[in-house]
């Protein structure tokens, strides 16, 4: 009984978690709070950097993101600094969207497919 | 949106640092990952400890697009119609379908280009009675090396007009797998089919 009542709390912790995890990054991606984590070049795989998706496709994408799609781990640099992963079917294409917040910005690693 | 000036900071994560670092916003030409050219004064976030370029803001992204597009823009030329059948021909005699010209064509732009005695005699394919008529046929190539290998290739062959160049290409095309049938040329076509079916 107690195994059932502690896995689905920790379930309903990660859906509410993950709630509002996507609803911090998609008020990012309205209000344009959007920055994009850099190696000295211009990543082409981050496909909003290029501007080949727009912040309100990136947003429909992560919107229509369930629980499932959602894995998260911690900054290699910075372990206070969670980084978040959707990976996505949408419109055809698997996406994989990763990013962290440092305030005000949603910071973007990648959003490819 | 969070609009930066140069000259303002923000925390962000260096990779050659390997930590969060104080970057600045200045003014850098940054090139793309994948070595297609260089966006010139674009906003960017310095790493204030080794210079290294960390964040690019959003505000950016119109700058970077316009270049990465740029560089991207499909090759198209305006040809005789009976240079696409031949072409089409092409793919038929290989054993693949109409969908193969453009890989087909990429690959000869690409192998010219590196072929400075093949290029120069591109020219000469332009006398003959095939390089004319009216043009009615519109042929459109897209891809990340394209651009640049066309360029590369109208220098080398001393052709500026890109139709003109396209042309020239669809009847090496010709001569090597329709009119010689040359073994080299319809084997390494053959292959490309394979990788690319």
């Amino acid at each position: 009984m107690y195994a059932i009542w502690r896995t689905f709390g920790v379930r309903v912790e990660c859906w509410v978690g993950y709630k509002e995890i996507k609803r911090q990054v998609i008020d990012c991606l309205n209000k344009g709070y959007v920055s994009h984590e850099q190696r000295n070049d211009i990543d082409v795989k981050n496909l909003l950097a290029i501007g080949q998706v727009s912040l309100e496709e990136v947003g429909e994408i992560i919107g229509r993101s369930r629980g499932n799609d959602y894995s998260s781990s911690l900054h290699h640099f910075d372990s206070s600094i969670t980084v978040h992963i959707i990976k996505t079917r949408r419109a055809g294409h698997n996406w994989y969207v990763k990013w962290y917040f440092v305030e005000p910005n949603s910071v973007f690693i990648s959003v490819h497919h | 949106m969070k609009i930066f000036k140069v000259g303002e900071s923000q925390k962000a994560a260096c990779n050659k640092c390997q930590s969060f670092e104080n970057a600045t916003f200045q003014l850098r030409d940054v090139p793309f990952s994948d070595g297609t050219g260089v966006v010139k004064k674009v906003l960017v976030g310095v790493c204030d400890k080794c210079e290294s370029v960390t964040v690019l803001p959003h505000q950016s992204t119109p700058a970077v697009k316009r270049q990465y597009e740029a560089k991207r823009k499909p090759v198209e030329g305006r040809l005789p119609a009976h240079l696409i059948d031949i072409l089409n021909l092409a793919t038929m005699e290989i054993g693949a379908t109409a969908d193969f010209v453009p890989s087909m064509m990429k690959y000869y732009i690409h192998s010219l280009s590196e072929d400075e005695k093949s290029a120069k005699k591109i020219a000469n394919y332009l006398q003959s009675d095939l390089a004319k008529g009216r043009s009615e046929k519109r042929l459109s190539l897209k891809g990340r090396k394209i651009f640049e290998d066309i360029e590369h290739l109208k220098s080398l062959s001393h052709i500026e007009n890109t139709t003109d160049l396209l042309k020239g290409i669809i009847l090496k095309i010709n001569e090597d797998v329709l009119v010689k049938k040359r073994l080299k040329s319809i084997e390494n076509l053959k292959n490309i089919m394979a990788a690319v079916a």
